[in-house]
């Protein structure tokens, strides 16, 4: 909200000079900023101060137009003293306090079992839980995958493609992430049975590629901040054992310590993100908080994670730049908003993103927000935002994208199940997943 | 041999107080999981032995003994694993014996089993295994250094304290103070039936000042804290309560008393509190001081959620005007909601505690009804009892009957204290009639259960502040729970209506309503 005020008063501050509004060429009144400080005067013309109070510098000139020298100093100062109040004040609480004296288990939740300590012992690798060749329904993995537990079991079974979920669920819309690994694991469209190929390819990314389900991943439901390190560390874990991690979030929150458990195996300078998304995830108005769904491309750039000239973001159109000049790293992210897949389509968009790909770095992560698709097709997700993607654009262009490059991550984010009553949002995200792994089966075993 | 203890046939009651339960505690986060709550519960122990450093729990924290789970058994290990413990550390045979191992050494066959186990191993798998448990343990315990003490912050952002940022007022039109009609027609205060939503109906204030000239009796605000919810939602709690009203307008009076609160009651719409909804911690200081500010300008507060954790903010701003130990509350709620020993100080599990704790109310002054929820072991309820807490479970209710306990918690409610408190978590209620909430639990009061014992202690108690929470508009796709949640409200505005009134008597029904009086049974017999 604060952003699109600030975007619309910014264009209307450059439309200013060549359009100036009729009643600037009235004959002159006597200036209603006259009395004002030079500081004052500043701020009564600063548009981007201005818009927070959702004013412009013509609408102040218009209500102190008639005031008095002390009102009209004492109504700009009203809003810079606010604005002064916004940034830390000594005596703020700096930081969240935690129970550090009395917790039980203060990280007992997210201490992972190590597999000696098993009740029982098995041989190491991914294990079948469906019951019959052609299950359909049962225990409910991603994509009726075997289930891995260890790393050791990851290992064991030359596993390319590891699902995860992560339900995480601090979105700063509306939320129900948490229950979204749970959603696609039990919806249809990913892949089922053995004998399911692709219907575009004919390929059976099931059968193709060595699939597991590793579970979910411990995530502490009052701090974005606490999960952070498990999450990262399980990641670069499986990077690590060559396993490409399919994170099911969760919020886009997810995405950060994916991207930089990803980071800390491949290289900061050799990982690129291809981000689909309605959102920059660049925003500065952080409300001090150093990390949220909204602000992960941002720290990830500030954190050195991943270079911003090997980002590329489509899709997006909520008004956000993408990152914004104060940022101290060189380079800029690439955007490519749906207003160009509109004009161009979306083979012609889907040769530029994988032409710009051949450019950056080699090491490519597809990162999926369910709210790059319309409502239409994803009306159970956090952040919603209409005029998106159908899918009939949007298969192609992540099956195409996973087929070409060297897809080393893939993230499927903000899946909100109660926001949709049907199965419609599930079965699209699966069929998404779907995709990308159609592609890279396509990339990894093309004799398939 | 280990101690016969372990072998008992009530085989938990060694277990410390976080885990002595078979299923998920749905208030929690996540379920802790029984062996890693024995290995928490077992740190405290375990530090005790000089094998961790712990860090010392100051008297100003107030941690009593009570909050302590019990001792451990001790541990021996039997004579014939010894001579196979060769490749073992000290330390890591002091391990064998410490309380940490009850963690890997679960029920029902504790460490005997485990040690049983171990002796068909070789010395270097012995070893292997036992340095896999050290290990885990000593990941599980808070470490100073390796973990973060705190959530930090972005104390350079210029957008720290945005959020709770107040518009100067210099920005509006001046006016005179007092609330502020938004109605455009005739029909009164009260006459629209849509327009602007607000609570009730009512008119807006915006300020302290609003509520002194207004002469304000109660000003409803809105806290839409949608952090440990269970399932979330409650942050659309308080805007459908004022897009769905129902209970609260100008429709004439409340049948059961005929008063009507809209009547005899001057209330605003205070609007909502700033809320951080990446932090609980933050938020409450803010729905704090707004508790505060409303009962200083001499109007009850009524705060609508977002989750339970506000019952620590409200409760805490009440007592700070009106003192330490001066109130009383009554909580309602299928939890109850005095978890504790956790990460996080403070999440909708944690409020009772950190209320009692902090001694802003006393134990004997606090009163539940409806609890249900799986969850408090037998710990949970002997801290209630510890602390002198007068609890009324579902199970109560299902020995005695609804009336009887019902009279029970209102003859306790402000026994000791002149001024009263209700917190009521709308899952209380069975989800039949409240389904939009987090975490709902089967078994629950009934609407008709409920109505009468909230109008009746906000009309023969003197209560201070009510809050209703755990509303969240997206589990119920009917209008039910925000029909019911505000017919609950309705309630206790109905209450504080007859106390202003004068009527203030045991169970008060208006005569006019109860009987026709037509009959022998109404008392004539025309």
């Amino acid at each position: 909200m604060r952003k699109m005020l600030f975007l619309s008063t910014l264009a209307a501050v450059l439309a200013g000079p060549l359009f100036p509004p009729a009643h600037a060429q009235a004959p002159a009144q006597p200036d209603a900023l006259a009395g004002l400080t030079p500081a004052e005067r500043a701020f009564a013309t600063d548009p981007h101060k201005l818009a927070e109070f959702r004013l412009t510098p013509e609408k102040v000139r218009m209500v102190l137009t008639g005031r008095s020298t002390v009102e009209a100093k004492d109504y700009i100062d009203a809003m810079m003293n606010a604005v002064a109040k916004e940034a830390f004040q000594p005596g703020d609480q700096p930081d969240i306090p935690l129970n550090t004296t009395s917790a039980l288990a203060f990280n007992g939740e997210t201490v992972v079992r190590p597999a000696i300590l098993d009740d029982l012992h098995r041989d190491p690798g991914p294990i079948i839980l469906d019951r019959y060749i052609h299950q359909k329904t049962g225990i409910p993995t991603f994509a009726h995958a075997p289930f891995a537990l260890h790393p050791e079991d990851l290992e064991a079974g030359h596993v390319e493609v590891a699902f995860v979920g992560v339900p995480q669920d601090f979105s700063t819309g509306w939320r129900d992430a948490l229950h979204g690994p749970m959603m696609l694991r039990t919806a249809d469209y990913l892949t089922g049975s053995a004998s399911d190929p692709d219907p575009d390819t004919g390929i059976n990314p099931g059968a193709a590629l060595r699939l597991a389900d590793y579970g979910d991943l411990a995530v502490d439901y009052m701090s974005v901040e606490r999960s952070e390190a498990h999450i990262r560390d399980m990641i670069a874990q499986m990077a690590r054992l060559h396993v490409v991690p399919f994170v099911i979030g969760g919020d886009h929150s997810v995405m950060f310590p994916d991207v930089s458990g990803l980071s800390s195996v491949y290289g900061h300078d050799a990982i690129s993100i291809v981000q689909f998304d309605a959102h920059g995830e660049t925003d500065w108005e952080d409300d001090g908080h150093l990390r949220a769904d909204n602000q992960s491309v941002r720290r990830l750039v500030e954190n050195g994670s991943v270079l911003p000239q090997n980002i590329i973001q489509v899709g997006v159109r909520d008004g956000a730049p993408s990152i914004q000049p104060t940022t101290s790293r060189p380079g800029s992210v690439v955007t490519h908003p749906v207003t160009e897949l509109e004009q161009h389509g979306t083979m012609a968009l889907l040769q530029t993103v994988n032409d710009e790909l051949k450019t950056k770095a080699h090491n490519v992560i597809v990162s999926f927000d369910l709210s790059v698709l319309d409502p239409a097709y994803a009306t159970g997700t956090g952040r919603p935002l209409p005029g998106g993607m159908t899918m009939r654009e949007a298969i192609p262009l992540v099956r195409g994208i996973c087929a070409s490059n060297t897809v080393v991550g893939f993230e499927l984010l903000d899946p909100a199940p109660v926001l949709d009553t049907t199965y419609q949002t599930g079965q699209n995200a699966n069929a998404i997943m779907h995709a990308c792994l159609t592609g890279i089966a396509l990339n990894r075993h093309p004799h398939t | 041999m280990v101690t016969q203890h372990v072998r008992s046939p009530n085989r938990d009651h060694y277990l410390p107080s976080a885990c002595n339960h078979e299923a998920a505690r749905p208030r929690r986060r996540r379920p802790m999981s029984r062996h890693l709550c024995l290995l928490a519960a077992s740190m405290l122990s375990f530090s005790s032995l000089g094998m961790v450093q712990a860090a010392p729990v100051s008297a100003a924290d107030g941690a009593t003994d009570v909050d302590k789970p019990p001792p451990l058994p001790k541990i021996v290990i039997p004579d014939v694993l010894k001579p196979r413990l060769t490749a073992l550390s000290d330390e890591q045979k002091a391990f064998l014996t410490s309380p940490a191992l009850y963690m890997f050494a679960r029920p029902p066959g504790g460490p005997a089993q485990l040690f049983a186990k171990l002796e068909k191993e070789t010395p270097e798998e012995i070893s292997a295994y036992v340095s896999a448990m050290v290990s885990v343990a000593e990941q599980v315990d808070f470490k100073p250094g390796r973990d973060p003490a705190s959530i930090p912050l972005d104390t350079k952002s210029p957008s720290f304290n945005a959020w709770n940022a107040r518009i100067p007022q210099q920005l509006n039109p001046k006016r005179e103070p007092g609330p502020i009609q938004i109605t455009r027609y005739i029909g009164g205060e009260y006459g629209s039936f849509s327009g602007i939503p607000t609570f009730a109906y009512a008119p807006i204030a915006l300020t302290p000042e609003d509520l002194k000239a207004g002469k304000v009796d109660v000003a409803i605000v809105g806290a839409p804290l949608n952090m440990g919810s269970g399932f979330r939602d409650a942050q659309h709690g308080p805007m459908d309560m004022r897009t769905s009203r129902g209970a609260q307008g100008p429709w004439g009076p409340d049948m059961y008393t005929m008063v009507d609160p809209i009547e005899e009651l001057k209330i605003v719409d205070y609007g909502d509190v700033a809320i951080d909804n990446l932090s609980t911690e933050r938020s409450i200081d803010e729905v704090r001081r707004t508790v505060a500010e409303i009962a200083r300008a001499g109007s009850i507060p009524v705060v609508v959620g977002g989750d339970h954790s506000l019952e620590y903010p409200d409760v805490a701003g009440i007592t700070d005007v009106y003192g330490k130990g001066k109130v009383g509350v009554v909580h309602f709620d299928s939890h109850y909601d005095a978890w504790h020993n956790e990460p996080h100080l403070i999440d909708h599990g944690q409020p009772v505690y950190r209320v009692i704790h902090e001694g802003h109310v006393q134990g004997k002054n606090y009163i539940q009804v409806g609890l249900r929820s799986r969850g408090p072991e037998e710990a949970g309820f002997k801290w209630m009892r510890d602390n002198n807490m007068r609890y009324h479970t579902m199970v109560e209710v299902e020995k005695r009957g609804w009336n009887a306990v019902m009279e029970r918690a209102l003859a306790e409610a402000s026994q000791n204290t002149d001024k009263l408190w209700i917190s009521f978590d709308i899952d209380a209620l069975d989800p039949a009639f409240t389904h939009g909430t987090g975490t709902p639990v089967p078994g629950g009061l009934t609407l008709r259960e409920a109505q009468p014992i909230l109008r009746r202690l906000c009309a023969e108690k003197n209560v201070v502040g009510f809050d209703i929470v755990e509303y969240a508009p997206y589990l119920d796709t009917s209008y039910k729970t925000a029909l019911n949640a505000n017919f609950l409200l309705n309630a206790c505005l109905t209450g504080i209506a007859m106390r202003k009134k004068g009527i203030t008597q045991k169970n008060y029904l208006s005569p006019l309503t109860v009987d026709h009086q037509r009959d022998h049974l109404g008392g004539t017999s025309k």
